[in-house]
């Protein structure tokens, strides 16, 4: 076996992986999978979700040790026996995960020395902790000091944080997985900044994403998993956008955004001169005086940085937020105060957070639990709740969303991420809201079930409701608002109509190059 | 070839999902063959009366407990409560306040449970604290009122009725047979039941949903202390006396009901039938030992060693 590693292994590669085949109770869920990734390379691992891109990178990272799958996983000609996370560390591989690991009551220097903090007569050396702390992320030009609490620390923040660790660890083959899912524009740029660094200092990167625009911009080599199989590997400048859906989803997509033509009607909401106080700064305003208005049968998307205030705006006006809004909110031209969100669901509003796992998913309970918990009065017959009413409801559902359950039973913590994603919509939809907002719709969601999900906020558009979308996702901005509101820094700074949609009107209106 | 292996793979996972998912209903279910086994005199119609009679009053605190639990709480102050009804309702009924003494001991109860749920819906005081205070507060309400003597209530309506038989099965059961049906209705059929498990699902996303986390969680604590005071009345009337002296220990004992019964104490899961299950799966056990003649040391040993059992059981994976 050690021979054949070397000879398959060209001096150029340093990873290579060979016909692994790995079984889930059964089902395969990597069916021959090879892979090879180039020294100091940047290689993009895409593909739905369930396409296998985790499990192959979990072979890699050790977290499925060697002997539970088959095939052969070789690093610099030689064959790699992993039994753990940690042996795969001690080769240098590192997996930099998705969900951010981080425990948010340790310091930032505590967080990227846990489990190996350097000792100093069996006690934790704290100087020398904070020391190199520091010079690690120094050496990122990250300004953050490493005394701070995580918890205080911006999403972007800790995703930098999570890659100073891997770094620490002695990574010479880093794995991230979607790290920029939770980033702003300028915290992505950032971090490609980075990433180039890293490769210039010949560390190899795979980088699993779901934003095309990005694996395009960043990346030299391209892998496309579907099915548990691997489908080709090609250098990125060889590879149109069109190829890479197409390849993704093993159909030819002829349009990713549905262009349906919806008709728009009458305004169903105002919002005016409204404003939110910042919740720990007092006198500061997180969102300063908005003025929008929103109309049936229309897509409306809200675009901005992260922190312009979005989430926030439409929160409070929901009544969900911890602060409470100042200003008026008009339904229907009538003046409404939503104090809660059960007074906004019977105003007929729907609000899909963007936190899916956070305050949008009960995750340990099942797909037909979740899908009725906003909706218990239209199941319930004579004060009792009525299951065949309920049943009724969610197989509509199921069916209409093309949520893929065995069971509606199932516990949605076992659907992929799209699915779970469909079952919030699902939520939402059983309420029969005449205005639903959704904040970033399809962060974390394959291509496939983004499509769906497009299709289905075009349906709802279409049947009269009026919907908001926020997103920081500016391909989806433009290719699905019928008209978009720009916030920058709390404030309202532009409108754009249809026809004036595009990233740099959008950009310089977020950032604060032109002003309305 | 791989498909026969693959189908018996399923059918056996499927097997010890339902084995763990039904762990407490099998336990006892071999408890008892085991019981009648071991000893004659344990499958007799006035054995059977005892083990129900004994333990109707820790099965009616244990669904009390249920309930706070699925939010995802807990409660240390069932046995404080359990005291504060024992001798309140004696005390009233010495005082000549007749059947108005249940309605005051009700209502009292139902009151202290309203302040446990304020201190934790709307203070955030987490409820183990919140309880812990509550335990405390409740027990010197209790020794004040009392204080020192015992109130003999002989001879009265509670006593007798408690003490009585409906049908030839004791009037204790028969509550907790009721108490049983009613909160198996609420938690299986109502917007409230469905509301409390989606509060210890995530209470963030239910009060998103429109659910009144608030309301429910005060509810909820008085919903405990209406069943824990009942518990107390019942207990007074088959002492026949108040006493500040009674329900050391029983909050622990509905909490290890209600784990033994697979629900989970970060919330969002448990039944009522496994909990009376769960309830009686202890009382049984001891029963058996007893009928065994095994001295109560070793029996101690052997229920804690049921409650890591049942919470190994219960785990996902």
């Amino acid at each position: 076996m050690e021979k054949f590693c070397q000879n398959a292994c060209e001096i150029s590669c340093t990873i290579q992986m060979k016909n692994i085949t790995k079984a889930f109770s059964g089902v395969k869920a990597l069916d021959d999978v090879s892979l090879s990734v180039n020294m100091g390379d940047i290689h993009a691992l895409i593909g739905e979700n369930g396409a296998g891109k985790s499990t192959l990178m979990n072979i890699l990272g050790g977290k499925y040790s060697h002997g539970t799958y088959e095939g052969t996983v070789c690093m610099n000609g030689k064959e790699l026996k992993l039994n753990s996370p940690r042996d795969a560390n001690e080769e240098g591989i590192v997996m930099v995960h998705q969900e951010l690991a981080l425990i948010p009551e340790l310091s930032v220097a505590e967080n990227m020395f846990l489990g190996n903090m350097p000792l100093k007569n069996g006690m934790v050396d704290w100087k020398k902790t904070f020391e190199l702390a520091e010079e690690t992320l120094k050496k990122l030009s990250l300004e953050i000091d490493v005394h701070t609490k995580v918890k205080y620390l911006s999403i972007g923040q800790q995703q930098l944080i999570e890659i100073a660790k891997a770094i620490n660890l002695g990574g010479r083959v880093m794995i991230l997985d979607e790290p920029t899912a939770p980033l702003t524009g300028r915290e992505i740029s950032f971090l490609f900044e980075i990433l180039r660094d890293l490769k210039k200092h010949g560390i190899t990167i795979i980088y699993i994403s779901h934003r095309l625009e990005e694996i395009f911009e960043l990346t030299d080599t391209i892998s496309v998993m579907r099915d548990g199989k691997m489908i080709t590997t090609q250098k990125t400048s060889d590879m149109t956008h069109h190829d890479l859906v197409s390849y993704m989803i093993g159909r030819e997509m002829q349009e990713f955004y549905p262009q349906d033509e919806t008709q728009t009607g009458k305004t169903v909401m105002k919002i005016e001169n409204f404003s939110v106080e910042h919740p720990t700064y007092h006198g500061k305003k997180i969102v300063d005086d908005v003025t929008m208005e929103f109309r049936e049968g229309e897509i409306v998307g809200i675009s901005g940085l992260l922190g312009a205030g979005r989430t926030e705006l439409m929160s409070a006006v929901v009544g969900a937020y911890i602060k409470k809004g100042k200003g008026n909110v008009f339904i229907n031209d009538k003046r409404v105060e939503l104090k809660n969100p059960k007074q906004s669901i019977n105003s007929g509003i729907g609000f899909i957070t963007e936190d899916r796992k956070g305050n949008g998913l009960i995750l340990s309970k099942s797909v037909a639990f979740n899908s009725s918990l906003a909706a218990l009065n239209r199941i319930t017959k004579n004060r009792l709740l009525n299951k065949k009413r309920e049943t009724q409801l969610v197989l509509d559902l199921v069916d209409r969303l093309k949520i893929k359950t065995a069971n509606v039973q199932n516990k949605v913590s076992s659907l992929s991420g799209g699915n779970q994603q469909k079952v919030v919509i699902a939520k939402w939809l059983a309420t029969m809201p005449k205005i639903l907002i959704l904040d970033e719709p399809t962060r974390g969601v394959d291509v496939g079930a983004k499509f769906e999900i497009y299709t289905i906020m075009k349906n709802l558009a279409k049947a009269g409701v009026s919907v908001i979308m926020i997103s920081s996702d500016l391909p989806e901005v433009i290719g699905m608002s019928d008209r978009v509101y720009v916030m920058r820094e709390g404030k309202l700074s532009g409108e754009l109509k249809k026809e004036e949609l595009s990233e740099v009107n959008i950009m310089s209106y977020a950032t604060g190059t032109i002003t309305a | 070839m791989e498909l026969i292996k693959s189908n018996q793979n399923q059918k056996l996972k499927a097997v010890t999902r339902f084995a763990k998912e039904n762990f407490v209903i099998i336990a006892f279910a071999i408890l008892l063959i085991y019981g009648s086994l071991a000893s004659p005199a344990f499958l007799t119609v006035s054995n059977i009366k005892t083990v129900l009679l004994q333990n109707s009053i820790y099965a009616i605190c244990a669904i009390g407990m249920l309930l706070i639990v699925i939010t995802g709480g807990i409660d240390l102050s069932v046995g404080s409560f359990v005291v504060v009804s024992v001798c309140f309702t004696a005390g009233f009924i010495q005082d000549g306040h007749g059947i108005l003494a249940i309605i005051f001991v009700i209502l009292l109860c139902i009151v202290f449970g309203i302040v446990s749920g304020i201190l934790v819906a709307y203070a955030k005081v987490a409820p183990f604290i919140a309880t812990l205070a509550m335990m405390t507060i409740l027990k010197g309400i209790a020794y004040m009122y009392q204080v020192g003597q015992n109130r003999r209530i002989d001879g009265t309506f509670l006593p007798k009725f408690i003490q009585g038989n409906l049908w030839g099965i004791p009037i204790p059961v028969i509550i907790l047979a009721l108490i049983f049906v009613v909160f198996a209705v609420i938690l299986r059929k109502t917007k409230y039941g469905r509301g409390i498990y989606a509060i210890g699902g995530n209470a963030e996303t239910a009060r998103l949903a429109g659910i009144n986390v608030k309301k429910y969680l005060i509810i909820t604590y008085a919903l405990g202390g209406l069943l824990f005071g009942i518990a107390g009345m019942i207990l007074a009337g088959r002492l026949s006396m108040g006493t500040a002296t009674v329900g050391e220990g029983y909050e622990l004992d509905a909490i290890a009901a209600v784990v033994v019964g697979g629900a989970s104490l970060s919330g969002g899961v448990g039944s009522v039938t496994k909990t009376l299950i769960g309830a009686f799966l202890m009382g049984v056990l001891i029963n058996i030992m007893n009928l065994m003649g095994i001295a109560s040391y070793p029996q101690m040993i052997l229920k804690g060693v049921i409650i890591v059992f049942a919470v190994l059981a219960n785990r996902d994976n």
